[in-house]
Parts: structure tokens; C-alpha cells; sequence
């Protein structure tokens, strides 16, 4: 089951409760009565303990797992040079200030399966963004690429397969066509 | 003065009301064409785009604004002049939008993401129209703001109007939470808009070559402008609710307590933060604030849900309350709300945001909140006003049409965007390439639910602008 799967069913066992909630009150509107406020204060403190708690459990289960923390004390077995520019990529291996054309580069990038890849990613012109999908057509990671900055994701390819790399940042009228790939063996 | 006033405000609901469905026109066009439908060129396609997140922003703020100003009239007068200003300058701002983005083709998005705007594959006289635009939009609801704050000002101090004495477990003066929500509101939309400004000087100072900008920091004032004046409309369309929710049941209305006062204060500290979620793909943001991003937007609904949409819920629960459409807009947009919110805070998560950011799970949980909450509560306003102007309510039948469409076809609508999110479907793109063809499938079914929102508009323009008009012959 993919992350997706799971914020989805997450989302729609909350999303029920609250309906479930909200039609229940609605229709207590048939019978009424009054309710003490020291009744109504006290439900409103339980409410809101357990809302913190929620929330608190939450963020510290999950922000251990944030992309920034991720193989922070791993070094990385290979690196790969990202540069976007409207309206492609070109991934490569060498030095930044290497210049390499798109067609002597993409599709053509063959990764080592389970081994640390950090993608040093950056813009020659806008703002893109670099989502790479799985080869079920899941994304599994992005990171944007800014021009003047180089963002660095780490990630490690336990599938072979062909990944794609979709522009998720909106970067002008071409950008739903670019796009890369590049193969995990 | 308050016949000035009933005037006005059935002006900017007439403007509203004719605007909106031509801005969910251009998003039925654009969910069309990605689902096959219809075929609109990329170029068309992107300034729709821009044009109808930028309308959509701008109407559901000024509609929040006017319904605001309209209410705070009952509790201390407002300069009418601001009003006016306001008025003006959002038809010249949106009149100069449309040229920039139907003519110009000016293509950037609603948040024009720097240096995007200066890549231009649109006419060249386009961008600094669009950013005249911007500008002219901006100073208007500048004066705007600072006209509201100048009307609370005149009966309150500016610590009562937030309600700080209420902290020190004073009660007098009394204060209305609607004055607490709409200052903290109005300080916090006044904050964002000298971001916009500021953002704007900086595209002017490198447009005329003076500098050239830094993208990191283009990219926080863009969203510190944008997002944060989005979150504001929202808290306007609530303010609006706790004033007029208590009318439609038999229970006293709301007061305004020391939790009630914390919570307002708190949200608008919190959402000056919330901002950074935005930013959690740009690693090199420093690391402290992507985690201050994901601690305030987890903050940021603890006090909303514990306080109104609690306070909601517990009003309602057993009260005799008179359902009508304005009543039932209320309670089904606290909870389009509220799930929305559920949505946003799980997006806001950032081990989640890292396979949702810029998917359609992003416009998924921003339709909830603003399509099935903060527009139902500005609807309900205006069924509100329509009523009490006209003297004549809605018919059982019109209500029943209208609610049944509103919801079927807005849930939906929304169904569809979640769904692409779940699948990996990427937003702002105006066609989906073969191993994506999931999005082309949802699009379709997306622009029918669409159809039948729009429906439910045509039949609510029916009925509110026949009795708004009793506005100008009274």
C-alpha cells in the first residue's frame, strides 16, 4: 500500500467521523432541550486534550522522517547533478559547471539498485519542480529546483526498473511535457 | 447611512454574483480539456488557470470584506468612502486582470512564482500590466482594511477590540467575538498585504533593472502575501458566522470569553507561520522553520475546532433551530470546513507533503474549505441579506434545488481532485501524458460535478438578485 493509499484512508475514517457527528447534531434538532455550559465547557476541554494529543503524537512520530533527516549520516554512493531549465532536464554526474546537453544525458542514466543516491538539484532559469514516479507511476520523492540554489535529496532505489521524473512545478506553457527518466538496475 | 450601506453591499453581491460563474466556467473549461473533452490550447489553457485563481481569491476576499463591512456598520459606522475606494479599484484591478490575462495571455499563475514572470512567452506588455494590476487591487483593499480597523477603532481601544482585557478576567467592555475575529483578521490581512507590496516593489525594481532578486526570498513574501491573505478571507466568512449562526436558532447569542478571546489571538499569530508548508520541497530553506511550518499549521485548527466548529456543533445539538437555506449553508459549510482542514493538515505534514506537494491533493483540500465552507458561509450572508432586505424568504423548492446541487455537485468535484491526489496526478497541468491516464478519467467526472455546482449558482443568482434589488428601490 502506497503513503497516498494510507492519507487517503486516514483522511476518510476522519472525514466519516466528522459527517457521522454533523448529521447526528442535525438531527437532534427534532428533540430539544437545553445543556448546562459547565457541561457543554467540560466536553470542549476533553475535545481539545484530545485534539493536542493527536496532534502531538503525530508530529513527533513523524518528523524524524522528514527528507531532511533522511541518510543524514550516510555518505552517498553516487551524486547526481539535476539541472532543470524550461523545458528539460539534464541529469549527469559530472561538476555543476559542466556544461552537458539534455539529449547526451537523459534517459540515458543507469543508477545501482540499492545504493544512496543524492540528487544535487537546481534551475538555469525558473522555478520546477523534480518528482520522480516509481515504476508504478507513484511518486515516492520531489524536491524543487530554484535557480541560485542546489536542494539535495538523498534517496535509496530499492526497485529496478524505469523511474520517471515529472516537472511538478509549474514552469511556464510547456510544463506538463517535461519530463526524464532514468533506469535502476 | 444605512440605506448607503444596504446599496453598496448589494452592489458588490451583484458583482460577485456575476463573476463567480464565469470564473467556474474557466475551471469547467480546464477540467474539461484534461479530460478530453474539449480542447483548449496550452497557452489558453494556462492563462484560465491564473485568471480563475486569481478571480476566485479576489471575489470570495471582497465578498468576505463586504459582508464584514456591512455587519460592523450595526456595532460603529466604517468611513463609506473606503468602501467605495474599494470598490473602484477591484473593478479597475480586475478589469486590468482580464486584459493582462484573456488578451495579454499572461500565464504565470496565480502566484506569478519569481522570476516566472519575467520568462514571458505571453505579450510583452502583459506582465507589468498584470503587475499594475496586482498593485491597484492591493491599494484598494488597503484603504479598505484600514477603513474597518478606523470604524472598530471609533468604539473600541485597540486591545479591547482583540479582546485582551477579557485574558486579565475583566468582562467590561463588552465585546462581540465578531469585532474580536474581524480585528485580528483585519491586522493580519493589513500584515499581508504590505508583503504583496513589498513583493511587488521588488518585481518593479528588477523589471526597470535596478536589482535582480533573490528566489528564496521572493518565494516566502509570494506566500506570506498569498496564502496568508487566503487563510484571512476564510476567518472573515467566520466572523460573518458567529454573528449571524445564533439568529436562526433559539438559544442567546455568543459572548465573547477569555478562551474565545485566546483563540482568535492565537490563530492570527499561528497563520503568519503556517505559510512555510509551502516550502517544505525547498530543502535549503533553513530546517528549523520547515519544522515551525508543520508546528503551526498542526496549531492553527486546534483553536478553530475547539472553538467554532465546537461552539457550532454545541449551539445546534438539541436547539430548536429554523432550518432554512442560509441555516443549512452554515452547518454543511462548517463541515466542508472542517474536512478541508482535516485534508490541509495531513498535506501539512511534511513526510506526506514529500509525495503530495503540487499534486491534486493541494487543490483537493483548498476546494473543500473554500467550495463547500467559506463560499457556503458568504452564500448564506447573502441569503441573509437577500431575505432581510426583500422582506420575502427563499422557497422551500428554490432552497432544496439549490442546497441538493451545491452539495452533490461540489462533494463531487472535490472527490475527483482527491482521488488524482491518491494517484499521483499532478496539479497545473493541462494534459496528462499516457502512464497518468487516471487524471483524464477523473477530469471528466470532475467537470460533470462541476456543471452541476454551476447549476446550483444559476438557480441561487435567480433567487438572491430579485430581492437584493429591493436594495436600491427602498
Amino acid at each position: 500500500m502506497t503513503q497516498q493509499v494510507l492519507v487517503l484512508i486516514s483522511f476518510l475514517i476522519v472525514s466519516g467521523a466528522l459527517v457521522l457527528v454533523f448529521q447526528m447534531v442535525f438531527f437532534s434538532t427534532k428533540k430539544t432541550n437545553d445543556i448546562a455550559p459547565a457541561r457543554v465547557n467540560r466536553y470542549r476541554g476533553l475535545w481539545f486534550l484530545m485534539l493536542g494529543i493527536i496532534l502531538g503524537v503525530v508530529f513527533f512520530f513523524t518528523l524524524p522522517r522528514s527528507p531532511y533527516l533522511l541518510f543524514v549520516q550516510e555518505r552517498p554512493e553516487k551524486i547526481i547533478v539535476v539541472t532543470a531549465q524550461q523545458f528539460a532536464f539534464t541529469l549527469s554526474d559530472e561538476s555543476l559547471d559542466r556544461e552537458k546537453t539534455s539529449a547526451e544525458a537523459s534517459g540515458g542514466t543507469v543508477l545501482p539498485a540499492g545504493a544512496l543516491v543524492e540528487f544535487r538539484v537546481t534551475s538555469r532559469d525558473v522555478n520546477h519542480g523534480f518528482g520522480i514516479y516509481d515504476p508504478e507511476h507513484t511518486i515516492i520523492a520531489q524536491v524543487q529546483a530554484m535557480p541560485g540554489y542546489v536542494n539535495r535529496l538523498r534517496i535509496r532505489f530499492e526497485k529496478p526498473g524505469t523511474y520517471n521524473v515529472l516537472c511538478l512545478e509549474y514552469c511556464g506553457i510547456a510544463h506538463f511535457i517535461m519530463r526524464t527518466s532514468f533506469e535502476v538496475r | 447611512m444605512e440605506q448607503a450601506n444596504s446599496r453598496m453591499t448589494a452592489l458588490w453581491i451583484y458583482t460577485g454574483l456575476t463573476l463567480f460563474p464565469i470564473l467556474i466556467l474557466l475551471g469547467i473549461f480546464m477540467r474539461a480539456n484534461q479530460g478530453g473533452v474539449i480542447t483548449v490550447p496550452a497557452d489558453r489553457f494556462f492563462s484560465f488557470l491564473t485568471l480563475h485563481g486569481l478571480g476566485m481569491a479576489g471575489l470570495w476576499f471582497v465578498f468576505g470584506m463586504a459582508s464584514n463591512n456591512y455587519l460592523l456598520n450595526k456595532h460603529s459606522a466604517s468611513p463609506l468612502v473606503g468602501n467605495i475606494i474599494a470598490y473602484i479599484l477591484t473593478l479597475i484591478g480586475v478589469v486590468l486582470l482580464i486584459i493582462a490575462t484573456f488578451i495579454g495571455k499572461f500565464a504565470a499563475g496565480w502566484y506569478f512564482l519569481y522570476p516566472l514572470p519575467f520568462y514571458k512567452t505571453w505579450e510583452s506588455w502583459a506582465t507589468p500590466l498584470f503587475l499594475v494590476s496586482i498593485g491597484v487591487l492591493g491599494v484598494g483593499w488597503l484603504v479598505w482594511t484600514i477603513s474597518m480597523l478606523i470604524g472598530i477603532l471609533r468604539k473600541y481601544s485597540l486591545p479591547q477590540a482583540l479582546a485582551w482585557h477579557y485574558l486579565r478576567g475583566r468582562k467590561e467592555p463588552e465585546v462581540p467575538p465578531f469585532i474580536v475575529v474581524l480585528t485580528a483578521t483585519l491586522i493580519g490581512i493589513f500584515i499581508c498585504l504590505l508583503a504583496g507590496v513589498t513583493l511587488l516593489s521588488l518585481y518593479f525594481g528588477e523589471y526597470l533593472g535596478w536589482f535582480k532578486n533573490d528566489a528564496l526570498l521572493m518565494k516566502n513574501l509570494t506566500f506570506i502575501f498569498g496564502h496568508t491573505l487566503v487563510n484571512e478571507m476564510l476567518y472573515l466568512a467566520v466572523a460573518v458566522l458567529y454573528e449571524l449562526y445564533p439568529e436562526f436558532g433559539h438559544r442567546a447569542k455568543w459572548k465573547t470569553t477569555w478562551y474565545v478571546a485566546l483563540s482568535w489571538n492565537a490563530t492570527f499569530l499561528i497563520v503568519m507561520f503556517a505559510y512555510f508548508h509551502h516550502l517544505y520541497m525547498d530543502f535549503v530553506q533553513p530546517t528549523g522553520f520547515q519544522f515551525i511550518g508543520q508546528i503551526a499549521s498542526f496549531l492553527a485548527p486546534i483553536p478553530a475546532a475547539v472553538i467554532t466548529i465546537f461552539s457550532v456543533l454545541a449551539y445546534t445539538y438539541r436547539n430548536s433551530m429554523k432550518w432554512n437555506l442560509a441555516s443549512l449553508l452554515y452547518f454543511y459549510g462548517v463541515l466542508g470546513w472542517a474536512i478541508g482542514g482535516v485534508a490541509a493538515v495531513l498535506d501539512a505534514t511534511i513526510v506526506n507533503n514529500f509525495v503530495l506537494h503540487n499534486t491534486q491533493w493541494v487543490p483537493a483540500h483548498f476546494h473543500t474549505y473554500n467550495l463547500l465552507g467559506q463560499i457556503f458561509f458568504n452564500l448564506a450572508f447573502v441569503v441573509w441579506f437577500a431575505e432581510k432586505v426583500s422582506g420575502t424568504p427563499f422557497s422551500v423548492g428554490l432552497s432544496r434545488s439549490i442546497f441538493a446541487l451545491l452539495l452533490l455537485g461540489g462533494w463531487g468535484f472535490v472527490s475527483m481532485f482527491y482521488l488524482s491526489g491518491t494517484f499521483s496526478i499532478p496539479r497545473r497541468f493541462n494534459l496528462y501524458p499516457p502512464d497518468l491516464s487516471m487524471g483524464t478519467t477523473l477530469a471528466k467526472a470532475a467537470a460533470g460535478f462541476a456543471v452541476l455546482y454551476l447549476l446550483g449558482i444559476a438557480f441561487f443568482f435567480f433567487g438572491a438578485s430579485k430581492r437584493c434589488a429591493r436594495a436600491f428601490s427602498r
